[in-house]
């Protein structure tokens, strides 16, 4: 094919380097600087996409981010990217593209049928059509309304392409690059400051590249040229394009979305992240976004070949494009005029412009004039011809006050138009800053009014759409935010001189009549182009009482399509206001939210998506020994835990029996360094351990350990530990592997807040320590070959005593306690030490058959010793009366956290669900964790609940399941048969002591 | 004595962190620094005692600016709170810091912890670390916000680090907890691998 529609002319486009692209599966040719839509334009393909309910044909109708139609799929395979806006993408060799929304093609699309149904269609069509049965909603309407509804399609393939994260700080922030922008940046830039400029475009300049306006003399674009070259020169200054401020939140935090390789093509750059998305704080903000031109909403406005009347320019200056070949301009101000003048000489035949305004005697209506342009006042297009291509269109005098054509009908033919509605600022930033907006009736517009954050905005999202206001307020505004961070002295630099050409005002012309009253007969008015949404169905739903701005939207579904209502928003609630015959601002508008611009998921996830970077997996110093060795792993916290060890063939039933059998028969050896560790000393210590523990601490020997549980305030168990004396005023506590932080937290609330008159320090030492446990009949002789300096005799070191030795050439801290009812010692050793006492261990205790085991194997052990895991036997709900640790509770030692709760009546009653065994009638059953259980077999709906069970097991040593279960009333009830339920299932249970093996605790000296 | 039991928990990252890092001026490096002495005290800076004390065995009075630190010859002394610092030394000084300390401040209201082994220290340094930290770091990593004397506690991505400005080519140097150091690692590696290509 050949690029008919390319011109000679084309500022930043290079005709001498061609680029072959596909799109619906044609072959094409562009230039460098083409975007898709720019490439197809000069092709002559319009017809780019179908409507999203009625599947009308449609064509290219802006050249930027607010585009409606030319929504696209790029590429296939992995790297296919739905949704995207053909006007954004620059053209690369090779690309291929193909329409959404249509099927078998966009030429002939079979769900086109919808156009002729497209009556049905209407506002609230799916709130009417499908509501009853309700039964239907989810099973049939909803399914099928999303196959219908179809944009793009996400590829299934693991996207081969990274994505990353960067967190940027600067003074001042300035958001788009066009003449304002630029002012913005200069100024805000040569005073030292950091300063961002982000634009979402590939090049700087912003509209200076799309028009041929005249700056000191000369043209804009040598300006830019300039001002982005001085710019580049500056360390402070960080130029970002392609890139796309989406969000704008609190604190001047402004998230930006660069696409950094999608141009390059893809797969084209593996070294670096597709895309980045910026984090930046900003001390101060210039919002420079521009604005949007809006259609003007007439009869069959969305006909392949009409435009935005400053796109078409833009294809035509920018890229060498030409719209087509004759065009007719529809305007109610005086921009278009500049639109004209410049499609005329660069080849185009416009013969008319037809403007709504009675009296058009401006500057550039008049230079159109003498270019040959007709200009017809007070009219419109009341009618448009043709269906993939506008063909022409029919004109006549209409009213002012828009309420009926006046005049008869005159057809110009044309295969183009080029409509403006006028300008809308580009207030979507300013308002995600929670700025308010003004409605202001001379501009038509919406306009920022009072910041709320530490912001500026200028140029022609101010409203100030004049090329010497947007250089003057942006170096006004880069100056004065510098200032306000402390850099410059706040005076802007003399402003570069645009020649401007005055504009007459503009004249506000909402819904341009036709030979029907609008919304009868045929012909449709578009306002919202992707959702299909027209004025008939805005004045519908205002009939239909949906009088709130933000019910119409909903009701009609304007501004609700992938480019959130940007050419739609103003023309719908003007719609809605006329009405209800009430002023716009009255009405008000829509909530702007971020994104902007849709984002992709990968880009907002980062790389913080894969694999080990996903989330921290914290490891032992004895990790890599686990690995190694063949241990599966069991995630606590973040941590990695070993959790069994199985050998060849074994499965996790074997490991565990072979493991525990290890534990009550040899020697056993466990990785505990992950209990949390707390240091605490000063000359309170021992009574802050009163206060915040049960049990009575005063007593505690030096050199001796106990077991301890905090209550929150309300009586209920939040964390246990054991807690040994290092000196007079010096404790080791510990606490659970998922309670650490959170015991640190509380113990220090409770010291800064409560008694501030301790003198207490708590520090958190809980990776200072590797932490070993040793456990089973075997353990006494492993480690006096360990520690031969180190006496471990009943006598000179019994349960729950610790002692400081050298063990295995290294310093230790030896602690005898046992959470699984034998003979047991923990070793601590330093950190980095760790790996190198469990492989000694393993070295001397090979004769012994020392079994590495995992959390399973400590699991089943303390369960059948009944020791409760908090957490696991607890909920947050249980006194220590409750789990049967009554025991534990000091009577007389004078007030604890949480003891004040024990005399709540809740607290204090006799049946309350408490700890108890449970033993299946069929030893082999092992019981579901978490099934309920009932006191009878068979239960009147609803079944009284008196219980769960909260740990489960086989038991290898009993030979026999067991169970711990939190029963109401179960001290009471030991030996009576209950019923645990599991699905459906129903399994007779006896209440038994927890306690399963050696109850009299023969076992724990070896 | 010397200490041949001892292993980094990231030992087995040694040969990747020489593979990630990026030689010449505009690179970046990644080395672990194990083993440092490091010693947590509490105790009140308004006690003129308590300051004495510290400064007779350290040369240095604790900074009572927050996110400062302190050096002089191998001893720094970083502040962590309103009566919390961190001493840290040349390898293998602990035991004398310690005993020296709890003798200088023998019957007052502090507490003299070991913390050697409570965390291992990462230095990223080179052109492009600063780059690197953005990337990994919610707070302003440029001069301006945090230069050499500085020193945050802080995530670096998802692990909790001691984070310190120790010189101006710049290099970060994070003390982190040894549990978290592998994934500390194999972040920033990753962060550091466009560098790789593009020197």
């Amino acid at each position: 094919m050949t690029e008919q529609f390319r011109t000679t002319q084309g500022s930043r486009v290079d005709r001498s380097k061609a680029i072959n692209f596909t799109f619906n599966g044609k072959n094409y040719k562009g230039v460098e600087g083409d975007t898709l839509a720019s490439a197809l334009i000069a092709n002559g393909v319009h017809l780019v996409g179908r409507s999203f309910k009625t599947h009308r044909p449609r064509g290219i109708l802006t050249c930027g981010s607010e585009e409606p139609n030319a929504i696209i799929q790029l590429e296939t395979g992995p790297r296919s990217e739905p949704n995207l806006r053909a006007t954004q993408v620059e053209l690369y060799e090779g690309l291929s593209a193909k329409s959404v929304n249509c099927w078998p093609s966009v030429n002939f699309d079979i769900a086109a049928v919808n156009a002729i149904a497209g009556r049905i269609f209407v506002a609230g069509f799916y709130y009417k059509t499908f509501m009853k049965p309700s039964s239907l909603w989810m099973t049939v309407w909803e399914p099928a309304i999303r196959r219908m509804a179809g944009l793009g399609v996400l590829p299934r393939e693991k996207d081969p392409d990274t994505y990353d994260h960067m967190n940027e700080f600067c003074e001042v922030m300035v958001v788009g690059s066009g003449p304002a922008g630029l002012s913005a940046a200069l100024a805000a830039g040569r005073t030292g400051a950091r300063v961002v400029l982000c634009d979402e475009h590939p090049e700087f300049g912003g509209t200076l590249l799309n028009t041929k306006e005249i700056i000191d003399g000369k043209p804009a674009q040598e300006w830019v040229k300039t001002a982005v070259a001085e710019l580049e020169a500056m360390d402070n200054v960080r130029l970002l394009k392609r890139a796309n401020a989406f969000g704008y939140y609190d604190h001047n935090y402004i998230t930006v979305h660069e696409r950094r390789t999608d141009h390059f093509g893809p797969g084209a750059k593996p070294e670096l992240t597709r895309q980045r998305i910026w984090h930046f704080r900003s001390k101060q903000v210039v919002l420079a976004t521009g604005s949007h031109e809006r259609p003007l909403v007439f009869a069959d406005n969305d006909r392949p070949g009409t435009m935005l009347a400053a796109a078409g320019q833009t294809y035509a200056n920018r890229y060498g494009a030409l719209p087509g070949r004759r065009g007719v301009v529809f305007t109610n101000n005086d921009s278009a005029y500049s639109v004209a003048i410049d499609l005329v000489d660069a080849g185009m035949d416009i013969p008319t412009v037809v403007d709504l305004r009675e009296v058009v005697d401006g500057d550039l209506p008049n230079t159109a004039r003498k270019k040959g342009i007709e200009v017809i006042t007070g009219s419109g297009i009341v009618a448009t011809l043709g269906r993939k291509r506008v063909k022409g269109v029919e004109i006549a005098t209409v009213s002012s006050d828009g309420s009926q054509v006046t005049g008869t009908k005159r057809k110009i033919d044309c295969d183009t138009i080029l409509s403006s509605g006028g300008w809308s600022p580009a207030v979507h930033l300013f308002s995600q800053s929670i700025g308010k907006l003004r409605y202001d009736e001379e501009k038509v517009c919406f306009v920022p009014n009072v910041s709320s954050q530490n912001e500026r905005t200028v140029g022609a999202c101010k409203g100030s759409f004049d090329l010497q206001s947007a250089l003057d307020e942006g170096a006004a505004a880069g100056a004065a935010a510098a200032k306000d961070t402390g850099f410059g002295k706040g005076k802007a630099p003399a402003s570069p001189k645009a020649l401007v050409v005055e504009e007459k005002p503009i004249k506000a012309y909402w819904v341009v009549p036709t030979d029907h009253p609008v919304g009868q007969g045929k012909r449709k008015h578009f306002v919202d182009f992707q959702h299909d949404v027209t004025a008939a169905d805005i004045m519908l739903a205002a009939r239909e009482g949906m009088h709130s701005v933000e019910h119409m939207k909903r009701y009609t579904t304007t501004g609700m399509a992938t480019d959130q209502g940007k050419l739609s928003n103003v023309n719908g609630l003007a719609i809605l206001s006329s009405q209800l015959e009430k002023a716009i601002p009255k009405v008000g508008t829509t909530t702007f939210r971020p994104p902007y611009t849709p984002v992709n998921f990968g880009a907002l996830a980062g790389r913080g998506i894969n694999g080990d970077l996903a989330d921290p997996v914290r490891r032992t110093p004895m990790y890599s020994w686990h690995l190694e060795n063949g241990a599966t792993f069991e995630p606590v916290g973040q941590w990695q835990r070993a959790w069994y060890y199985p050998k060849a063939g074994e499965d996790m039933h074997a490991a565990v029996t072979r493991e525990t059998a290890a534990l009550r028969d040899g020697v056993g050896i466990l990785d505990a360094s992950t209990l949390g560790k707390i240091d605490i000393q000063g000359k309170d210590a021992a009574k802050f351990l009163n206060l915040i523990y049960t049990n009575a601490w005063l007593k505690l020997p030096v050199g001796m350990c106990r077991y301890g549980f905090m209550l929150k305030e309300d009586g209920m168990v939040f964390d246990d530990g054991v807690t040994s004396r290092l000196g007079e005023n010096h404790f080791h506590m510990t606490t659970t592997t998922g309670g650490a932080a959170g015991v640190l937290d509380w113990l220090e609330e409770y010291l800064q807040t409560e008694w501030p008159d301790l003198e207490v320090y708590c520090t958190s030492v809980t990776e200072e320590w590797s932490t070993l446990s040793i456990g089973g009949p075997k353990a006494r002789q492993l480690l006096e070959e360990l520690a031969p300096d180190m006496d471990f005799s009943n006598e000179n070191f019994p349960f729950m005593a610790w002692r400081d030795g050298v063990v295995a050439g290294v310093d230790a801290r030896v602690f005898r306690i046992s959470f699984t009812g034998d003979l047991s010692y923990e070793i601590n050793v330093r950190n980095w030490h760790g790996l190198h006492l469990w492989k000694k261990c393993m070295e001397l205790g090979e004769k012994y058959d020392i079994t590495p085991y995992g959390t399973e194997t400590m699991h089943v052990l303390r369960a059948e010793k009944g020791f409760v895991i908090v957490g696991q036997e607890t909920d947050g709900t249980q006194t220590p009366q409750d789990l049967g640790m009554d025991w534990i509770v000091a009577k007389k030692k004078g007030d604890f956290v949480g003891r004040r709760s024990f005399i709540r009546e809740d607290t204090a009653r006799a049946d309350r669900k408490q700890l108890v065994g449970l033993m299946t009638d069929n030893p082999k059953e092992v019981l579901t964790e978490g099934a309920q259980l009932t006191y009878e077999r068979v239960n009147p709906t609803p079944a009284p609940m008196v219980g769960h069970v909260t740990s489960s097991y086989w038991s290898p040593n009993l030979d026999h399941s067991i169970a711990m279960a939190l029963v109401k009333d179960g001290h009471n009830r030991m030996g009576q048969w209950i019923y645990a339920h599991d699905r459906g299932k129903v399994t007779k249970v006896k209440i038994v002591s927890p306690v399963f093996y050696d109850p009299k605790g023969e076992r724990r000296d070896g | 004595m010397v200490d041949n039991f001892r292993n980094s928990i990231i030992a087995d990252k040694a040969q990747a962190m020489i593979n990630g890092s990026v030689s010449g001026e505009n690179g970046v490096t990644l080395t672990e620094v194990p083993f440092l002495a490091q010693v947590n005290i509490r105790g009140n800076a308004d006690d003129k005692k308590f300051v004495a004390g510290v400064k007779k065995v350290t040369g240095l009075k604790v900074p009572t600016d927050p996110n400062t630190y302190v050096t002089k010859g191998d001893l720094t002394v970083f502040w962590l709170g309103p009566n919390e610092w961190q001493l840290v030394g040349a390898v293998d000084a602990q035991a004398d810091l310690i005993a020296k300390l709890r003798e200088a401040l023998d019957g007052l209201h502090v507490a003299i912890i070991d913390v050697s082994g409570n965390r291992t220290a990462l230095d990223l340094s080179g052109a492009q670390a600063r780059n690197v930290m953005k990337k990994s770091c919610r707070l302003d990593m440029d001069p301006q916000s945090f230069s050499v004397g500085q020193a945050v506690q802080t995530r670096v991505e998802k692990a909790p680090v001691l984070l310190q400005m120790l010189n101006d080519q710049p290099t970060y140097r994070m003390f982190v907890r040894p549990s978290f150091a592998e994934y500390l690692v194999d972040w920033l590696l990753d962060a550091m691998g466009e560098y790789h290509h593009s020197s």
